[in-house]
């Protein structure tokens, strides 16, 4: 039996993967902060003697260019621009993030929709003024009525860094640091979802007819098995 | 592909939740007090296909979807409008004010289109009385209503004023965690903090302003292009639908 039927099966199991990945985009193309997610393909080698390679799916890739940011008139939605992160304590670690749709909870600690509280530079939740209007200015100071009370941190990621989802639309490091940042703080804005439909209708086109050629290839394969099973293996003929 | 046809289906799931609150925004354009809620969108959980390690540093985590996380009500303030009649009161800036529901609980309401019942309290539109109770007298000819909340009226035969109690304004840490109860009436919730009341004008709270009401502030501009996006999200994840079907048809016709 051909073993290129194996590699025409890992073709289409990859572009499965594939088609999971921009399913969930499209489906997070209104989601506030959400990264898209876009997966690489590697060849991987079965069979040093022939040469013969099979498709796997190496790891997927968070893009990380920045969404547009959409005005909203709530004071307590904040878009960074520029690169950068807020961190949060997700309780199970720190947390990154940019989706800036933070609320009050109800002991006045400034948290994320999740319930993450956002953390000043030195790593304390950031409390809500309780008297006064929530300011934010454009360097992170969060401001009461009177001065400064207390800064959002900023970070970025450093050379080489990688992340890893930990949470809805939050990230932590699987590689690599973090350092200040100097992005710019806009209140009164969301960041929306940097997923591109364009592309992403584009790619369902390419994985699905890919994944058509992949069927077409496994029937070729059982065709010539089986004629190879009956014609060569038939005694009268 | 089965997965794919879930995110998909979750994804137009949550357009259409977003189109329902949309629709309900539109058709409180006009509600005194009305504020607008919009939904809050959550990325679903991811499922680990390869975790990250040697020679791998991220793995291959594939997302389920989207979940409609929530709503949250808008507490931007909405446009005075003039109505000239002396009952009306609106606020400006941050506050609610108090009322007694009919089963003694206390509630929070923008709308302060108010009316005096037979006894002569003032109540609100649907005969809910103002708390801190306040009496309007028979005989009074005027009432006039101050920036801090005073309600002073005249007297038949008087020219002075007299003071018959002041408005008080409620303020929360967290007004997004109160909970709606339909007309106009908030309560409050664990999330939205314990109700701090107080004089108008002080403290953060806003201003009363007599003979105006607070309209609602949906911007139809806004829900309209939002409705706009949800539809072409709605297809969008359509096609993703059509695209896995189509695969799936695809690898089940082999033979």
């Amino acid at each position: 039996m051909s073993d290129g039927i194996y590699t025409a099966v890992s073709g289409a199991i990859a572009r499965q993967v594939h088609l999971d990945t921009v399913s969930h985009n499209l489906a997070n193309v209104e989601t506030p902060g959400y990264r898209a997610r876009s997966v690489r393909f590697e060849e991987l080698l079965v069979d040093r003697a022939t040469g013969m390679s099979q498709v796997q799916v190496k790891n997927d890739d968070i893009d990380l260019s920045p969404g547009i940011s959409e005005g909203t008139e709530n004071p307590f939605d904040v878009a960074i621009e520029g690169d950068g992160f807020f961190t949060v304590d997700t309780g199970a670690g720190v947390g990154l993030t940019r989706a800036g749709r933070f609320r009050a909870d109800d002991q006045g600690n400034l948290v994320t929709l999740e319930g993450y509280k956002v953390l000043n530079p030195n790593g304390q939740p950031v409390m809500v003024p309780p008297n006064s209007d929530f300011y934010v200015d454009d360097t992170g100071n969060v401001w009461d009525d009177i001065g400064i009370v207390d800064q959002l941190n900023l970070v970025s990621l450093t050379e080489g860094s990688t992340l890893t989802p930990m949470g809805p639309s939050t990230f932590k490091l699987a590689k690599g640091g973090t350092e200040a940042s100097s992005a710019t703080v806009r209140q009164g804005f969301i960041e929306r979802a940097n997923v591109n439909p364009v592309e992403s209708m584009t790619e369902l086109i390419t994985l699905q007819r890919h994944f058509d050629a992949m069927q077409k290839l496994i029937q070729t394969f059982s065709t010539i098995d089986s004629r190879a099973a009956r014609d060569l293996g038939s005694i009268t003929g | 592909m089965l997965k794919a046809l879930k995110t998909a289906a979750s994804g137009m799931d949550a357009q259409q939740r977003k189109l329902d609150i949309t629709a309900n925004n539109l058709a409180n354009v006009n509600t005194t007090g009305f504020k607008k809620s919009r939904a809050e969108f959550q990325e679903m959980l991811y499922t680990q296909q390869r975790s990250a390690g040697k020679g791998n540093p991220t793995g291959v985590e594939i997302g389920s979807g989207v979940a409609n996380s929530g709503t949250q009500k808008s507490f931007v303030q909405g446009t005075l409008e003039a109505t000239e009649n002396p009952l009306d009161v609106a606020i400006e800036g941050e506050g609610f004010f108090r009322i007694t529901t009919s089963d003694g609980d206390p509630a929070f309401t923008r709308a302060g289109a108010f009316k005096v019942d037979q006894s002569g309290a003032l109540v609100t539109g649907d005969g809910q009385m103002v708390d801190p109770g306040i009496m309007i007298p028979m005989e009074a000819v005027s009432i006039n209503i101050t920036r801090d909340g005073t309600v002073n009226v005249v007297m038949d035969g008087d020219t002075a004023e007299t003071e018959v109690g002041r408005l008080e304004l409620t303020r929360f840490q967290n007004p997004a965690g109160l909970r709606s109860m339909g007309r106009g009436l908030f309560e409050p919730t664990e999330a939205s903090g314990v109700p701090t009341s107080g004089t108008p004008g002080e403290d953060g709270l806003g201003a009363i302003s007599q003979g105006f009401l607070e309209g609602s502030n949906v911007a139809v501009t806004e829900e309209m292009i939002s409705m706009i996006v949800s539809q072409r999200a709605y297809e969008v994840n359509s096609k993703v639908i059509k695209t896995a079907d189509s695969m799936l048809a695809s690898a089940t016709n082999i033979r």
